[in-house]
């Protein structure tokens, strides 16, 4: 796990990091890009090495001998960025490509010579003018910041508490504010508000309902009911750092047999966490999720559409270690942070979620949240 | 065009097919013309691709808008078409209720849902044939090669975005309707911005309450940016921030129902001076504004009122754009644009200034441009 210390941000270590494999490859600089999709299942590879999230397309060259160089877009942002960003430098401008040729021409540097990582998270019209600029000479190291930033910080680790705590306090809104009557998007609008007023500065939140759900969706224009199951995957960031809870939620009274369902739920959580150490690999990790789901009848359940994964990693920084699958042998890490769900359809209930964020220790796979997901009921 | 405010994690909202106000006859008065425009340029087909940052052309032919990655539709000229969603077998259905196409299935299992269509639409075909390509500048490499490996040999793919840009630009009435309601959102999330800063919010809260009433009114997409310093620059959120500033100069954009409005707005006594040249010089651009008038000549008349002080950063010279399927259209109102305002367009008009004896101030209008004259869709003083 990279130590981040108040002498030194992770992006600079992660730069730095960087700046010894071109030593290692005899190249003079990286060139990594992203796109302003900002996805949370995908890393933002000129935030990871700036610590700055752009608004637009953006750009990090990190130079040989460690000097680096920001490049954001829209070309009025520069002032956020410059303040923002832990880059020795920041440029800004309204065309990516035009603001990196300048900063290549200007400072000599020969795509021969060069490595990039990300392009091929770059649309069709932006990837073409790139590679045209490097004329083919660079060399691709796609997924090298991916994996340099596999493992957080503990600034980072401090990021997801937050964010962590943010979605509980979304969940507590929720809790509080559910009601018969109310229509599904003006509920998320509620908790996501309430969620950004508290730091969340984006937020990839579903939370839908059904008397029998099938899965669980982006909020729609249907109006709650009593015996309505909720249920909602609240997923804020904070500085970038997602955080995500999976949370279940009747309106009124819990149907027969409910409480005991969603255990196996619980045990299939408690069992993920347990096995989650390092060395270990993800695809274990899965079958023993699964386990409490087959112990209980349900082994027929434990596939799509059903469910989906066990869980999966986070943006912005790096979405390793991926998804938690059977078809994933990622071998787990320490520091390696993402959400584990044994989020299941079963034929009683429909689909319940359970899941919180975690993080990879010699114990276990620790949990961000101060409370796990139970079976919960708003009265009316 | 430059993307001028962050993209969501995903698109929240009341996604839907509100067939009330975009009904199937819409979608086939549309699909007539897309036929059209096939024939007139020997497409067998066309196939559109968007995503969840630009899907203005998706959006159109099919009503399905992706929140988080993308989707496709293979439309042939004589056929079923079809849509591939970038989402899971299990979210299939939910999700194909926004489209009026029924044949949809993931895109996840691309050999699956792709190869076996495309097999028998080519076996219908006699020969080589040609398909227009709509979106192709928005798709990833893994994305473009998966379509490139399963088409190669068998047909001719066209660029038709430029050929299209007409039909989208034109806005339909039914468009033109769903951009009032965008607007009345954009004036209700202004409204409850200034209530809560004249209130004694902060810039960061009030810029909330705005986003929080909105998407209370079903938008599809809201955007706020927001300033702390008098209106010197504008941010989006990030975290937590303080400061109130005076004026509170923000930015609002609300899509509703796929079409998008947006607006400057100042609150409070700062700048007041600023606020006023910048007042003027709107004025005088919508009263400019007119069919077949060049956007250069409105930049001309915007660069006329700067009078010596400095253009905003966040507008530059670029005092306008088209709105619509997209939140900014071209053309951009530049003094080197050879475009002009097209009858039947909507467009923003948009004025900035920053100058340190003066202050800061952003304002905008947006304008439909029709044969009988201008109609100003909304202002807000």
């Amino acid at each position: 796990m990279i130590q981040a210390t108040d002498k030194m941000e992770t992006s600079a270590l992660r730069r730095q990091v960087a700046a010894q494999r071109l030593q290692e490859e005899g190249l003079d600089a990286l060139l990594a890009v992203a796109s302003g999709f900002h996805s949370f299942l995908e890393p933002n590879l000129a935030f990871v090495l700036s610590d700055f999230k752009a608004i637009g397309d953006a750009a990090v060259i990190v130079r040989r001998d460690g000097s680096s160089t920001l490049i954001v877009t829209p070309g009025w942002d520069i002032e956020r960025a410059a303040g923002g960003s832990t880059t020795d430098q920041t440029l800004a401008g309204d065309d990516l490509i035009d603001c990196i040729a300048d900063c290549l021409s200007r400072d000599g540097i020969n795509p021969s010579s060069m490595a990039t990582d990300g392009i091929g998270l770059l649309g069709h019209a932006m990837s073409a003018r790139l590679e045209d600029l490097l004329a083919g000479k660079a060399k691709p190291l796609d997924n090298l910041i991916r994996s340099l930033a596999r493992c957080r910080s503990e600034t980072e680790i401090a990021r997801a508490e937050k964010a962590t705590w943010i979605a509980e306090r979304g969940y507590e809104r929720l809790l509080e504010i559910a009601r018969p009557g109310m229509r599904e998007f003006e509920l998320a609008a509620d908790i996501y508000c309430h969620m950004k007023e508290i730091g969340g500065d984006d937020n990839f939140l579903l939370m839908s309902a059904s008397q029998h759900n099938l899965g669980v969706r982006a909020a729609g224009e249907r109006m709650l009911e009593k015996g309505d199951i909720i249920l909602a995957e609240i997923t804020p960031s904070f500085e970038g750092q997602f955080a995500q809870l999976c949370r279940t939620v009747v309106i009124g009274e819990k149907p027969d047999g409910y409480d005991e369902t969603y255990a196996i739920l619980q045990r299939a959580m408690q069992a993920g966490q347990a096995a989650a150490v390092p060395g270990v690999r993800m695809s274990e990790v899965a079958e023993i999720i699964n386990g409490p789901f087959r112990d209980a009848g349900y082994g027929d359940y434990c596939r799509p559409p059903y469910m989906r994964v066990r869980g999966h990693g986070l943006g912005l920084t790096s979405n390793l270690p991926g998804d938690v699958a059977v078809t994933n042998d990622i071998e787990l890490e320490e520091g390696m942070v993402f959400v584990m769900h044994p989020n299941q359809y079963l034929p009683e209930t429909g689909y319940l979620m359970c899941g919180e964020p975690v993080v990879i220790t010699p114990d276990g796979a620790r949990a961000l949240s101060s409370s796990r997901a139970e079976p919960d009921a708003v009265p009316i | 065009m430059t993307m001028q405010t962050m993209h969501p994690a995903v698109l929240l909202g009341a996604y839907g097919w509100e067939q009330s106000r975009m009904p199937a006859d819409e979608f086939e008065l549309r699909m007539k013309a897309a036929h059209d425009l096939m024939d007139a340029n020997d497409w067998r087909a066309l196939f559109v691709y968007g995503d969840a940052v630009e899907h203005r052309a998706l959006g159109f032919l099919t009503n399905f808008i992706p929140r988080l990655r993308w989707a496709i539709a293979m439309l042939p000229r004589d056929a079923t078409p079809r849509i591939l969603l970038s989402v899971g077998q299990r979210d299939v259905p939910y999700m194909g209720a926004m489209t009026w196409i029924e044949d949809v299935h993931t895109g996840w299992t691309w050999d699956a849902s792709f190869d076996p269509w495309f097999d028998e639409f080519c076996t219908r075909e006699d020969g080589t044939v040609k398909i227009g390509l709509l979106g192709k500048d928005l798709m990833r490499r893994e994305f473009l090669t998966a379509l490139e490996n399963s088409t190669a040999g068998r047909i001719e793919f066209e660029r038709g975005d430029e050929i299209f840009a007409p039909l989208l630009s034109k806005k339909r009435p039914r468009e033109m309707a769903l951009i009032s309601d965008a607007w009345r959102i954009v004036e209700a999330a202004a409204d409850a911005m200034a209530q809560s800063w004249q209130g004694g919010s902060d810039a960061m809260h009030s810029a909330i309450e705005a986003e929080r009433r909105a998407r209370g009114l079903a938008a599809h997409d809201v955007r706020v940016l927001f300033s702390t310093d008098g209106g010197r620059t504008l941010v989006p959120f990030y975290g937590i921030t303080e400061g109130r500033g005076d004026p509170m100069v923000a930015y609002i954009a609300v899509k509703y129902l796929g079409l998008w409005a947006e607006s400057f707005v100042t609150i409070g006594d700062g700048a007041q001076q600023a606020k006023a040249r910048a007042g003027a010089a709107l004025g005088a651009m919508i009263a400019a504004a007119k069919p077949g008038v060049p956007v250069s000549e409105i930049a001309d008349i915007a660069l006329g009122h700067l009078a010596g002080s400095a253009a905003h950063p966040m507008i530059g010279a670029n005092f306008g754009h088209a709105i619509g399927l997209s939140m900014t259209e071209a053309p951009e109102f530049t003094i080197d644009n050879s475009a002009s305002l097209q009858s039947g367009n909507c467009y923003t008009l948009r004025f900035g200034i920053s100058d340190e004896a003066v202050g800061c101030a952003l304002v905008s209008a947006m304008v439909h441009i029709t044969a009988d004259g201008t109609q100003i869709i909304g202002r807000i003083a």
